[in-house]
C-alpha cells in the first residue's frame, strides 16, 4: 500500500496502517499489531485507525462529557453506562471527527478498486487500548463489522466506540482486575478483500500441543460465517518439516476444498514466516483474493 | 427453578455463580425501579472493589422482586482467599486516610449532590431536558455509593481489627463486647434521639398540644392551628430539615421519608408524651462511654505483660474511636439520604407524567423501569395498563418468601462480622443468633416489619424484625430489646442496637416469621439465645 505522504497531512485523529510509527496507545492493540504486520513486510488489506483522539474528540461531545466515561463509578452503574451507550451509538459524528473520518474514507477509496466497478466495501474493527493481545485476549467482546458502505461506516465507528462500555466488557475488565477508568477504543477502518477464501491457522496445534504441526481451518468466501462458528471449515493438518498433509477433514462445504493445493503451500510459507518475524507460534487470520494471500490479523498465541 | 419462583439467567454465566439474596437492606417485594435502585447500590459494591483493587465483577439481577447481588472472578478458588487477604490489606491502608475521606471529600460531594437533585425545577423544566436531568440525578446519586463503598472499608476493618485483638487478648467474652470499646460516642444517630426528645419537651411546655397530638389521625397542619403551636412548628421543619431524610425502614425506593410524611415522627413524638423515658439519651451516652472505658482498661490489663501488642490495640482503639462511628454514620448520610433525595426527585417527576397522562398517580413512576422514564418523557405514551400489570405483580411477588440462594449451591461460610452466620435451634421454642449486645430482656414481641408497623412498638416492647437503619433509632430509644433476621455484630442492626444500650440477638434466619407478634419472648444479648415464653 502506498498513500502519499502530502495527502495524509499530520491528522491526529487518524492512523494509516502503514505507518510503523504510532504510538500504540493511541490506535490500539488491533490497530498496532496490523501496523507491526505492515512494518514486517506483510501485506495487509489497506486501511487507517481512527485514534483515541478522535475517541476522545467523540466523547467529549457527550452528555457529561469527559467526565462521565473516564469515571469508573458511572461506568459500573448499569443505567449511567447504558444511557451512555445510547449517546454515544446515537452520535452524531462530532464535525472534527467527521472532516477526518470522511477525507480518509476518499484517500481509502483511491487505494482500492472494488469489485465491478463498484466502490470496495469496509469493515470496521474495535481496537481497545486496554486490549493485551499477548496477556489478556479480548476476543469476542469487541465489535467488527464488515461488508459495510462508506456511508455506514460512521455508524459502525459509533457502535464500536459503545461497545467499549458494553456489560459484558465492563464485567470483564472487573473480573480481571482492570483498570476501568482512563481507558478509550480506537478504530480500524479497513477495505474488506473480495476474499475467495478465509482461514485461521494455528503454527502450534491448538489441542494436541504440538508445534511441528500447522493446523489450518479453510472456508470458501469472506470467513465471518467460520470465525464465528456458524460453519465447519476444512481442517488441514500440516507437517512443518515437509509441507506434507498429514490429516484432511472436510468441512461443510459441498463445492470441495476451500484451497487449491498452490494456495495452502504458499499459505503454509506466509505462516512459517509470521512465526518465524513474532519469535513465537502465532494464530493467524487470512484470506485469498485473486492477487494471493492477505493477512487480516496475527496474534502469539495466548496460553491457556 | 421452581413454579413458584421461576428464575431465567440473564447470562449464561449466571448459573455458574452464587446468588444471595439482600434480605438485610431489602426484605420486600421491589417494584421496577426499586430493583433498578438496588442496581445503583451494586455499581456503588463494585466501585469499592475497584478501589481496593479486587477483581471481582459484581451483578445484580432482580427476580421475582426480590434483589440477588451475585460475585463473579476470573481469580482460581485455590488463589481466592489470598485475593481476600490482599483486600483487607487494602482496607487497613484506607484507615489512616477514612476520616478525612469522610469529612473533606465525601460529605461535602454527597451534600453537593443531593442539593443539586433538590434544585432541578422538575416541575417548569421542558420535557426533553427533564429526561437528560433524570439520567443527571441516577448518575449522581450512583456516584454517592460509589463513595459509600470505598469510605466505610477502613472503619469496618479497623473495628475487624480491634475486635480480633480484644478476643484474642480476653478470654470468656460475647462476639458484640469487643464493640463497646467505641461506645458512647456522640454522633449524628445520637443528636437524632436528643432533637426528638426536645421536640417532646416543646410539646409538653405548650398547653393543649399533647393533648391534640394523643388524638388519633394528628396531622402537623392540625397540631399548628393549636395556639402558641408555633415554637413546636418552628423547632419540628428544623428537626425535618436536618434528619427529615430518615423515616425509610429498608433501602426500598418507594419508601416515604419523616420530610415527606411526617406523621410517621408524630407518632414517636405521640409514645414519647404518653410515656416519658427513664433516662435521657445524654445520660445513656454518658453511661455506655464509661463502660467503654472499663472494657478497655479490661484489655490493657491483659495486655500489661506484652508492651508491643499493648501499643498496637492503643492505637487500633484511637483509630477506631475516631472513625468507627462510620460503620452507620455512613448510612445516615448516604444510605437515607440519597434514598430521599433520588425518592423525592423520582416523585416530583412523576407529578409530570401524571400531569400529562402517561401514568395515572404520580407514585405510579415507581412501576416503570430507570431507563422507561426518559424514554416515556421524549416519546409520550400511556403507561397505565402497564402499571396495572406490574401493581398485579408485584401484590403477588410480595406474597412469596424467596429462597436465600439462587444458582451455584454454596455452604454458609463462617461469615463475616457485618453479615454473620445463621444458626437454628433443634428445640422449637428457642432461636439461635448471635449475641450482639448484652443484657437479657423479657417483653412481648413486635414483628416490625413495614413502616405502618412502627406505631405499634411501645416503650419495653422486644422488636422482631428482618434488619434495621438509622430510621430505626426513634424505636431502638424506646425498645426493650431487638431480635434480627439477619446481620453479624457490625451490622446495622447491631451497631445501633450498642449506641443505644439495646440488648440485642442478631441474625436468627426467620425471626419474623416464627415469632408471633405479641408473644412473650426473652433474650440474651450475650449468648444469642431467644426463648419463646
Amino acid at each position: 500500500m502506498t498513500t502519499s505522504a502530502s495527502a495524509r497531512a499530520s491528522d491526529p485523529m487518524v492512523a494509516w496502517l502503514d505507518d510503523a510509527d504510532i504510538e500504540r496507545d493511541r490506535i490500539g492493540g488491533k490497530a498496532a499489531s496490523l501496523t507491526r504486520l505492515a512494518s514486517y513486510g506483510f501485506r495487509i488489506p489497506p486501511g487507517f485507525c481512527l485514534t483515541t483522539d478522535a475517541f476522545a474528540a467523540q466523547a467529549a461531545s457527550l452528555p457529561g462529557g469527559t467526565d462521565r466515561h473516564s469515571n469508573p463509578m458511572a461506568l459500573l452503574d448499569p443505567g449511567t453506562r447504558s444511557a451512555l451507550v445510547q449517546a454515544m451509538v446515537a452520535g452524531p459524528l462530532s464535525p472534527v471527527v467527521a472532516a477526518s473520518l470522511v477525507a480518509s474514507l476518499q484517500l481509502l477509496s483511491g487505494l482500492v478498486p472494488g469489485a465491478d466497478g463498484e466502490p470496495a466495501l469496509l469493515a470496521v474493527r474495535s481496537s481497545s487500548v486496554a486490549e493485551d493481545g499477548a496477556a489478556a485476549s479480548f476476543a469476542g467482546l469487541h465489535d467488527t463489522e464488515l461488508g459495510l458502505t462508506a456511508e455506514e461506516v460512521a455508524p459502525a465507528v459509533l457502535r464500536c466506540w459503545a461497545s467499549l462500555w458494553s456489560e459484558r466488557a465492563i464485567g470483564y475488565r472487573a473480573r480481571r482486575g482492570l483498570a476501568l477508568d482512563g481507558d478509550a477504543m480506537a478504530v480500524v477502518v479497513q477495505a474488506l478483500v473480495p476474499a475467495r477464501a478465509a482461514v485461521i491457522v494455528f503454527t502450534r496445534h491448538p489441542v494436541s500441543g504440538r508445534s511441528d504441526q500447522l493446523l489450518v481451518n479453510a472456508a470458501p468466501g469472506l470467513g465471518e460465517a467460520m470465525v464465528s462458528g456458524m460453519i465447519t471449515p476444512d481442517t488441514i493438518v500440516v507437517s512443518k518439516a515437509d509441507r506434507a498433509v498429514v490429516d484432511f477433514t472436510p468441512g461443510e462445504s459441498t463445492d470441495g476444498p476451500a484451497l487449491r493445493d498452490d494456495a495452502l503451500d504458499a499459505l503454509v510459507t506466509l505462516s512459517l514466516e509470521v512465526e518465524r518475524a513474532f519469535g513465537a507460534p502465532v494464530d493467524i487470520e487470512a484470506a485469498l483474493a485473486d492477487d494471493g494471500w492477505y493477512l487480516l490479523q496475527a496474534r502469539p498465541i495466548t496460553t491457556p | 427453578m421452581t413454579d413458584q419462583f421461576p428464575v431465567e439467567w440473564l447470562d449464561p454465566s449466571d448459573a455458574e455463580i452464587t446468588w444471595e439474596w439482600d434480605d438485610m437492606h431489602m426484605p420486600g417485594a421491589l417494584s421496577a425501579l426499586a430493583g433498578d435502585y438496588a442496581g445503583v447500590i451494586a455499581a456503588g459494591m463494585a466501585y469499592g472493589h475497584q478501589r481496593m483493587g479486587t477483581p471481582v465483577e459484581m451483578r445484580v439481577r432482580v427476580w421475582n422482586g426480590y434483589a440477588y447481588y451475585g460475585l463473579a472472578t476470573d481469580v482460581p478458588e485455590a488463589e481466592q482467599d489470598a485475593m481476600w487477604e490482599r483486600r483487607t490489606v487494602a482496607a487497613r491502608a484506607a484507615i489512616q486516610d477514612a476520616d478525612a475521606y469522610w469529612h473533606e471529600r465525601a460529605i461535602p460531594e454527597v451534600s453537593a449532590a443531593y442539593a443539586w437533585v433538590a434544585d432541578r425545577r422538575v416541575e417548569t423544566m421542558p420535557v426533553p431536558e427533564l429526561a437528560e436531568t433524570w439520567d443527571e440525578v441516577w448518575a449522581r446519586i450512583s456516584r454517592c455509593w460509589a463513595m459509600h463503598f470505598y469510605a466505610i472499608r477502613g472503619p469496618y476493618q479497623v473495628l475487624d481489627d480491634l475486635a480480633d485483638m480484644y478476643e484474642s487478648a480476653l478470654e470468656a467474652q460475647t462476639p458484640g463486647e469487643a464493640l463497646g470499646l467505641i461506645g458512647g460516642g456522640d454522633h449524628e444517630l445520637q443528636a437524632v434521639e436528643r432533637d426528638l426528645e426536645a421536640l417532646a419537651v416543646i410539646i409538653r411546655a405548650t398547653p393543649g398540644l399533647a393533648e391534640r397530638l394523643c388524638e388519633p389521625g394528628a396531622t402537623v397542619e392540625g397540631l399548628a392551628m393549636v395556639p402558641g403551636a408555633d415554637r413546636f412548628t418552628q423547632a419540628l421543619s428544623s428537626f425535618l430539615a436536618t434528619h427529615g431524610h430518615l423515616g425509610q425502614n429498608f433501602d426500598d425506593l418507594m419508601l416515604a421519608s419523616w420530610a415527606e410524611e411526617p406523621s410517621l415522627l408524630l407518632a414517636e413524638l405521640d409514645k414519647r408524651i404518653r410515656t416519658p423515658g427513664t433516662i435521657t439519651a445524654e445520660e445513656r451516652r454518658a453511661r455506655l462511654a464509661n463502660e467503654a472505658d472499663l472494657l478497655a482498661d479490661r484489655a490493657r490489663t491483659a495486655l500489661e505483660k506484652d508492651p508491643a501488642r499493648l501499643a498496637q490495640f492503643e492505637a487500633l482503639l484511637a483509630d477506631a474511636r475516631q472513625i468507627g462511628h462510620l460503620t452507620e454514620t455512613h448510612n445516615y448520610w448516604i444510605d437515607r439520604m440519597a434514598q430521599a433525595s433520588l425518592r423525592r426527585f423520582v416523585v416530583r417527576v412523576g407529578r409530570r407524567l401524571a400531569d400529562i397522562g402517561a401514568i395515572e398517580e404520580p407514585e405510579d413512576i415507581f412501576h416503570l423501569h430507570r431507563a422507561e422514564v426518559p424514554e416515556l418523557l421524549r416519546a409520550g405514551g400511556d403507561r397505565r395498563a402497564l402499571v396495572a400489570d406490574r401493581q398485579h405483580d408485584l401484590a403477588r411477588f410480595a406474597a412469596i418468601v424467596p429462597p436465600r440462594r439462587l444458582g451455584k449451591p454454596a455452604e454458609d461460610g463462617g461469615g463475616d462480622r457485618f453479615d454473620g452466620v445463621r444458626l437454628t435451634s433443634s428445640d422449637p421454642d428457642e432461636l439461635r443468633g448471635t449475641g450482639a449486645s448484652a443484657g437479657i430482656v423479657r417483653g412481648p414481641a413486635r414483628v416490625t416489619l413495614t413502616q405502618a408497623d412502627f406505631e405499634a412498638v411501645l416503650p419495653g416492647d422486644i422488636i422482631v424484625c428482618p434488619s434495621s437503619n438509622p430510621s430505626w433509632v426513634p424505636l431502638f430509644a424506646i425498645a426493650g430489646g431487638l431480635i434480627t433476621n439477619t446481620g453479624g455484630v457490625l451490622s446495622h442492626a447491631a451497631v445501633v442496637a450498642r449506641e443505644f444500650g439495646l440488648p440485642a440477638v442478631v441474625g436468627t434466619g426467620d425471626a419474623t416469621t416464627r415469632i408471633a407478634d405479641g408473644r412473650l419472648v426473652e433474650l440474651d444479648g450475650s449468648s444469642g439465645i431467644v426463648r419463646l415464653l
